[in-house]
């Protein structure tokens, strides 16, 4: 079915708005991307940004109601997963598209063994026998490299550690060979050297299976190690697209220079003063007239930014499939502020 | 009084036990070793970084000193008194001097009080007059980047950032010389996190706080330190000045966590990956230490002298302290 270059997953101006006493929040407004096989994107925001929501609506994790598909497709290899029966849903949710969730410990089942657990999941998505299952849980358990699988397997989740319960995770979700990994702050509650371990485990494993990876997380450094192509989030939309090089050496979108200005780094110099932005994200239900950033750029243009939200276009003269969405873009020379953030350093 | 030379805060062979209970008579079966001999000094007027990962003691250490756990032995010296373990201290006394700021503001803020109630109660407790004590509240939601207006509010009305903010604000009520900053930026979103780093920065300026610093984040850490500690399993690896220890890391720890931290920077992350360093295994449990370096069962350089000598944290050779039998370079 999907010819070489067709993309796996094509999300196209999807909406999730959730209703809730206190008005509608728009959670996901108009957010479209593509993940072709084999590529690992990012999407990166901050809290309430809608990254979350994004990958739960792909999946049909989301209760409905409080949650509401406004509009928008979801295409997996062509097929509209908004569409698809529950049924069929099931099958492919599991077996094609898998998930690792953020935190370990509340995404296992307390009480069956880690083995109980994978073994489920292979067995509701291959045709094999009892024992066949069995062996393939241990052989997951041992590619992600946990010690002594064979004992391990009759373990509880209580028994393992965080670093060994998010590697089981990522085991259950590899076990039926998915072509998309879906992993959501994967690493976020982990100590930083296990976080190494964990996103070299998922990095190695997905290579080896041929699947592709959309990851979602908060954190740039480990976007900027694994992924080919970055979606940065902002109030429920997406402001700037572009591949993992182009986003850290030439971001066009005043969002993405805050970002890379407010994070400290292992290898600055001790003067160097972080360039913060100022004020909070906006509360969704009530988001702001205009450019969603607007109220906290320091670039934004009475009249101009607040007026009207801008489209996210292609940036002129960038590298491929670089978008942004600024209403001051085209502005000659209007990039170079960039510099005052990412300090000379691309 | 403080000589100039005198470190503020001094501490010496620091121990926090926590005893393992079991059964109906709850016979102590063992100890979690949480801190197991730690001595550092911060100096008048510097930050002083602690870091590790989770259960490492870093935050124990904090809590010891303050006195809100008490030390199972070692000395501590603060502003020329005594706080050892054992000594009877006056805790209201102290806490005018020593401060701390938390890691989560939405559990460390009572939801029932004012933000006003809040700042000015330790003022209260000391018995600052409520004229006074206003006042000094205006002035201080001023310095920490709120409006007065805010003082009437309630903390569920404030974003993760502002809440800070008046943590912030309650522990610099009474003037403290030295605040203990306990994972204050790691519930934040980065650009948040960036606007309470900075804060924290004009506030030691314009007041000469002492910081010790506490984070599991290298890069927080050594953003805002003038010299750190690097803590493993209730102990001090490596110490230093930040380019010491950062700039040439001689524990093999040190060096692990800093190839660990990934760099949001794609063409050095490229570069880094190749030769990073990914330690195996888990941080062992502190009730059950391994002997020796409690470093070895996860180092690639362990041999069989660090299962049967524990190093002391002492120079050597490299300009700074580091508890390893085979110090880098």
């Amino acid at each position: 079915m999907a010819a070489g270059n067709e993309p796996l997953l094509q999300v196209k101006d999807l909406r999730t708005y959730f209703h809730t006493e206190a008005g509608v929040v728009k959670a996901v407004d108009g957010v479209s991307f593509d993940v072709r096989a084999g590529e690992v994107v990012g999407i990166v925001g901050e809290s309430g940004s809608g990254k979350s929501v994004t990958a739960m609506t792909i999946l049909g994790l989301l209760p409905v109601p409080p949650a509401k598909i406004e509009s928008g497709q979801i295409l997996w290899k062509g097929k509209d997963l908004l569409t698809t029966s529950e049924k069929d849903l099931r099958k492919i949710r599991g077996g094609q598209i898998a998930m690792i969730f953020q935190d370990p410990m509340s995404s296992l089942n307390p009480v069956y063994t880690i083995g109980n657990q994978i073994e489920e999941m292979i067995a509701t998505h291959q045709d094999l026998s009892k024992r066949q299952v069995k062996e393939r849980a241990i052989e997951m358990l041992d590619l992600v490299g946990i010690p002594k699988p064979r004992d391990r397997v009759k373990d509880y989740p209580h028994q393992f550690s965080g670093g060994m319960r998010q590697r089981a995770m990522i085991a259950m979700a590899l076990a039926c060979e998915p072509e998309l990994l879906i992993c959501d702050e994967p690493t976020t509650a982990l100590d930083v050297t296990v976080q190494a371990q964990v996103l070299e485990v998922i990095e190695s494993s997905a290579k080896q299976l041929g699947a592709a990876i959309l990851l979602i997380t908060h954190d740039l450094g480990v976007v900027a190690g694994m992924t080919d192509r970055v979606l940065v989030m902002y109030g429920g939309q997406i402001v700037e697209k572009a591949n993992v090089d182009d986003l850290y050496y030439s971001p066009r979108m005043p969002y993405t220079w805050g970002l890379l200005g407010s994070i400290p780094r292992v290898d600055d110099s001790a003067d160097r003063r972080l360039t913060p932005i100022p004020g909070a994200p906006p509360l969704m239900s009530k988001p702001p007239a205009g450019c969603r950033f607007s109220p906290r750029c320091v670039f934004a243009v009475p009249g101009l930014c607040d007026a009207a939200v801008p489209e996210l276009v292609a940036v002129h003269g960038a590298g491929d499939e670089h978008e942004a969405r600024c209403a001051r873009l085209g502005e000659a020379g209007f990039a170079d502020n960039a510099a005052q953030f990412v300090g000379g350093r691309a | 009084m403080n000589t100039d030379a005198a470190p503020l805060l001094e501490i010496t062979n620091l121990v926090k036990h926590f005893p393992i209970q079991r059964g109906l008579l709850k016979r102590t079966v063992g100890q979690v070793k949480a801190v197991d001999g730690v001595s550092y000094s911060v100096n008048s007027g510097e930050t002083f970084g602690l870091v590790g990962e989770s259960g490492c003691g870093k935050s124990t250490t904090a809590r010891l000193v303050l006195r809100l756990m008490e030390p199972t032995s070692g000395t501590i010296k603060f502003d020329g008194q005594d706080l050892s373990a054992g000594t009877e201290i006056d805790t209201k006394a102290l806490r005018k001097k020593l401060q701390i700021v938390f890691q989560d503001p939405y559990a460390s803020l009572n939801p029932r009080m004012t933000v006003r109630q809040i700042i000015a109660e330790p003022m209260t407790v000391q018995g600052v007059h409520k004229d006074e004590a206003n006042a000094r509240v205006d002035d201080l939601l001023t310095t920490c980047g709120l409006a007065r207006e805010h003082g009437a509010r309630y903390p569920h009305e404030f974003s993760g950032g502002q809440r800070q903010r008046v943590g912030v604000a309650r522990a610099l009520a009474n003037k403290p010389k030295l605040i203990f900053l306990d994972e204050p930026v790691s519930a934040l979103d980065v650009s948040i996190q960036a606007q309470i780093v900075n804060l924290l920065d004009d506030l030691q300026e314009q007041m000469g706080l002492t910081y010790v610093f506490i984070a599991h984040d290298l890069s927080v850490v050594s953003h805002i330190s003038d010299r750190i500690a690097v803590m493993y399993l209730g102990k001090i690896m490596e110490s230093g000045t930040m380019d010491e220890v950062f700039g040439a890391p001689s524990h093999p720890y040190t060096k692990a966590l800093l190839s660990a931290v990934p760099l949001p920077d794609p063409r050095a992350e490229r570069a880094r990956k190749v030769e990073r360093i990914v330690l195996h295994g888990d941080i062992p449990s502190a009730a059950d230490p391994p002997s020796g370096c409690r470093f070895r069962t996860r180092c690639w350089k362990a041999t069989e002298l660090c299962a049967n000598e524990e190093p002391a944290l002492i120079d050597r050779g490299g300009g700074h302290p580091v508890a390893c039998h085979f110090p880098e370079q």
